[in-house]
């Protein structure tokens, strides 16, 4: 086990190294500077800026260095921002982090209860409305579903605000807007999930052995029936993390993705770069998290012997 | 039997029972039909409407901004022609001899906006007329401005002096307007070609904020949609089954490797890598084939290798080899044709899912830009805070139509599934 922890984390270290690598060269490929639209500045105050950020060196000695502080734990400063990048990261990741994670959770919270009703129920009614209703939801584009949500929930019953945060509150409906969709696939994923499971031959031995209906589903059949939902949650929260960039945009949150769309725009390298290393970091952590959650759900998955 | 029973027994092919059992599945067949007919609306719609929705209208003609759904109005497709009943036929053929050219359309043009400009409409500039002018100049000084174009030193700008500034594509539009209505080819309007003051009619979508009919914007939307979800996946074909049929095929060291690297690229933010290539090398459409398709492409090629994996030991995979036939003519004659089902399925779902992405840039501002439209771009100008709450038609139509369409695209997915994959069939 810890073998194969070590061997992956290093793997995330490879990953992490060609991530920075593309898009610090792509950056660097791209017409323009960071200082250009800074019509003012004088050649000595250029000049000083220039070195300030080593964009007067070569571009792979300007990689090197960034590498260097990156290992440090130095994300640099942003150009235009003119404070650390840390910091930026630091304020605004914290409402993609909180949308991003209540979202899931409204996902689990529907979505799995959903699917596991629709299993037990196969072609009934019940069944119908239920993927039905799920079908429609992995159709609708979050950036359709979040205006309409603004329409009904606050501009139409005025039980919220339709942008800003300043409160706890003003985090449910992005978060609902953004969910939605997972909501719908987890429950699709449960169901089918449930389908394959509750034929097996445990569960018959299961219900052999006299154990009530209930135990049999949430004990027996539920924990295999998830497995396919727990390996799309590393996924699923990457991807509401870069959805909750639109969600942002919606709703006027000042999260971390308008920092990154908008330092692309500007050629903000380090705060572009900063973005892209914290978030795929996360990415690549969640899908280990995933990949060790397996064998504590299904005791056949073994990293121990390497086949 | 009887006479049949010496015809040898017909089998049903596999590709005759998937079509059976779509057939049987009503759902996938109306969605079919569905994405048939938005399709069949797309491609023929702008070829008979008259309206150009790539025309915006003209900053002097507001009275159509943001009107509801189901309002009368004038279509303002060339406003300047329509709007002001003076310029008659009569008016626009100067020389008066029956005929219009694309000049005398273009001069008329820059009269009509010349006009809008003098306000005190003594027939030429001064400079707080000038100011009005939807132009930007070098500098801000317009008596500057105005002592330079005047030529001929009459204290104010006429009519010819105006001409490098006032509206500086006439001519193109005179002439796209010439073609359209010039049904003997001659090169100029007739009397009788020559349209009249149209008639009003019903804006069933509404209009947008230049006036703009939304109904032929969710039809031009369409198109670039629907073409970016088919081309992307198209891309994104070629490079999953190839690579997935490669590392398959040649198994071993190649496989382990080539896989890794999927494996690898799964790992990476890859919408933020094509925002980020967005960004930096432009907004072409073309590129937006080519990001989309070249980040989708991983499960396909995953699915490919694993069917590729298990056809390749079969016999007639042996057999085709010991005939000499190359790797190339087995990976593609008989292995991917063999694999088509599996493929079809997941091709009819990345469909969808790449129209999504697509939708995704063009709502951030990164994907088709002005003036052509996607399904993603309309809904970004319907979603931006004050529009949606005042001006809801204009997230609610291109949104659902946009819905609608991935709705019947996923069912349609999922019913292939059903159709050629019967071991996940439902029942």
């Amino acid at each position: 086990m810890t073998r194969y922890i070590i061997s992956r984390l290093l793997q995330s270290v490879v990953v992490l190294l060609v991530i920075v690598t593309a898009s610090f060269f792509i950056m660097k490929a791209t017409p323009g500077s960071p200082l250009a639209k800074d019509r003012q500045l004088d050649e000595a105050t250029e000049q000083q800026l220039m070195e300030r950020y080593h964009l007067d060196k070569p571009a792979f000695t300007q990689y090197l260095i960034y590498l260097g502080n990156l290992a440090q734990g130095d994300l640099g400063e942003s150009i235009k921002l003119k404070s650390p990048v840390s910091q930026i990261i630091k304020e605004s990741a914290k409402y993609s982090l909180i949308i991003g994670t209540q979202a899931m959770l409204f996902a689990l919270l529907l979505g799995v209860p959903l699917g596991l009703i629709a299993g037990l129920k196969q072609n009934t009614p019940t069944d119908y409305a239920a993927m039905g209703t799920a079908l429609v939801g992995v159709s609708i584009p979050n950036f359709v579903l979040a205006p309409i949500f603004i329409l009904i929930f606050a501009a139409g019953l005025g039980w919220f605000d339709s942008g800003g945060w300043d409160s706890w509150k003003d985090s449910i409906l992005p978060s609902a807007s953004l969910g939605f969709y997972y909501a719908a696939y987890i429950a699709r994923l449960t169901r089918s999930g449930m389908l394959e499971v509750i034929r097996q031959d445990y569960i018959r031995t299961a219900r052999a052995k006299g154990l009530s209906e209930k135990t049999v589903v949430l004990r027996h059949a539920l924990r295999g029936a998830l497995l396919p939902v727990v390996s799309y949650l590393g996924p699923a929260f990457a991807a509401a993390l870069t959805g909750s960039v639109v969600i942002e945009k919606v709703y006027n949150v000042p999260g971390l993705g308008s920092h990154f769309v908008n330092g692309a725009f500007n050629r903000d390298y380090f705060l572009v770069l900063g973005v892209i290393v914290i978030y795929s970091a996360l990415l690549v952590f969640l899908n280990l998290a995933v990949d060790l959650m397996y064998t504590f759900l299904d005791p056949r998955v073994s990293y121990d012997s390497e086949s | 039997m009887t006479a049949k029973a010496d015809e040898p027994v017909k089998g049903n092919s596999l590709w005759a029972d998937a079509w059976r059992r779509l057939l049987k599945n009503r759902a996938a067949i109306v969605s079919f039909a569905i994405i048939v007919v938005i399709s069949l609306i797309a491609i023929a719609y702008p070829l008979v409407s008259r309206y150009v929705t790539h025309f915006t209208i003209h900053e002097n003609h507001n009275c159509l901004r943001y009107e509801p759904p189901g309002m009368r109005g004038v279509p303002r497709e060339y406003p300047r022609f329509f709007s002001e009943r003076r310029h008659a036929f009569a008016d626009v053929d100067t020389d008066n001899d029956g005929h219009v050219t694309v000049e005398e359309l273009s001069a008329m043009l820059r009269r009509i906006e010349f006009a809008h400009l003098d306000r005190n409409g003594n027939g030429s500039l001064n400079a707080r007329e000038l100011k009005r002018a939807p132009r930007s100049f070098l500098t801000d000084d317009y008596d500057e401005l105005v002592a330079g174009f005047d030529v001929n030193n009459s204290g104010a700008v006429d009519l010819d002096e105006a001409e490098s500034f006032v509206d500086i594509f006439p001519y193109g539009e005179a002439g796209v307007f010439v073609r359209r209505y010039d049904g003997d080819i001659s090169g100029g309007l007739s009397a009788s070609e020559f349209p009249g003051v149209p008639k009003p009619q019903r804006f069933w979508m509404g209009t947008d904020s230049l006036g703009r009919d939304v109904a032929t914007r969710v039809v031009y939307g369409a198109r670039i949609s629907l073409m970016v979800g088919l081309l992307a996946t198209l891309v994104s074909l070629l490079i999953g089954v190839t690579y997935g049929a490669v590392a398959g095929y040649f198994g071993g060291r190649v496989d382990a490797v080539m896989m890794r690297i999927v494996d690898i690229i799964y790992g990476l933010p890859y919408m933020f890598l094509v925002i980020l290539l967005m960004v930096i090398f432009g907004r072409s459409i073309f590129l937006i084939f080519v990001a989309i398709g070249a980040v989708t492409w991983l499960t396909m090629a995953r699915i490919v290798r694993g069917q590729v994996l298990s056809l390749k030991s079969l016999d007639f995979v042996q057999a085709a080899r010991s005939l000499g036939v190359s790797h190339a003519g087995i990976v593609f004659r008989h292995l991917i044709p063999n694999a088509l089902g599996p493929i079809i399925i997941y091709a009819t779902l990345t469909v969808p899912a790449v129209m999504l992405q697509e939708a995704f840039l063009s709502f951030l501002g990164l994907g088709v830009q002005a003036p052509m439209t996607s399904w993603g771009a309309l809904a970004s100008e319907g979603a931006s805070p004050g529009v949606m709450t005042n001006y809801p038609w204009l997230i609610l139509f291109p949104g659902g139509a946009f819905a609608v369409t991935l709705f019947a695209l996923n069912f349609l997915g999922d019913g292939l599934r059903d159709a050629l994959d019967p071991r996940v069939r439902k029942d």
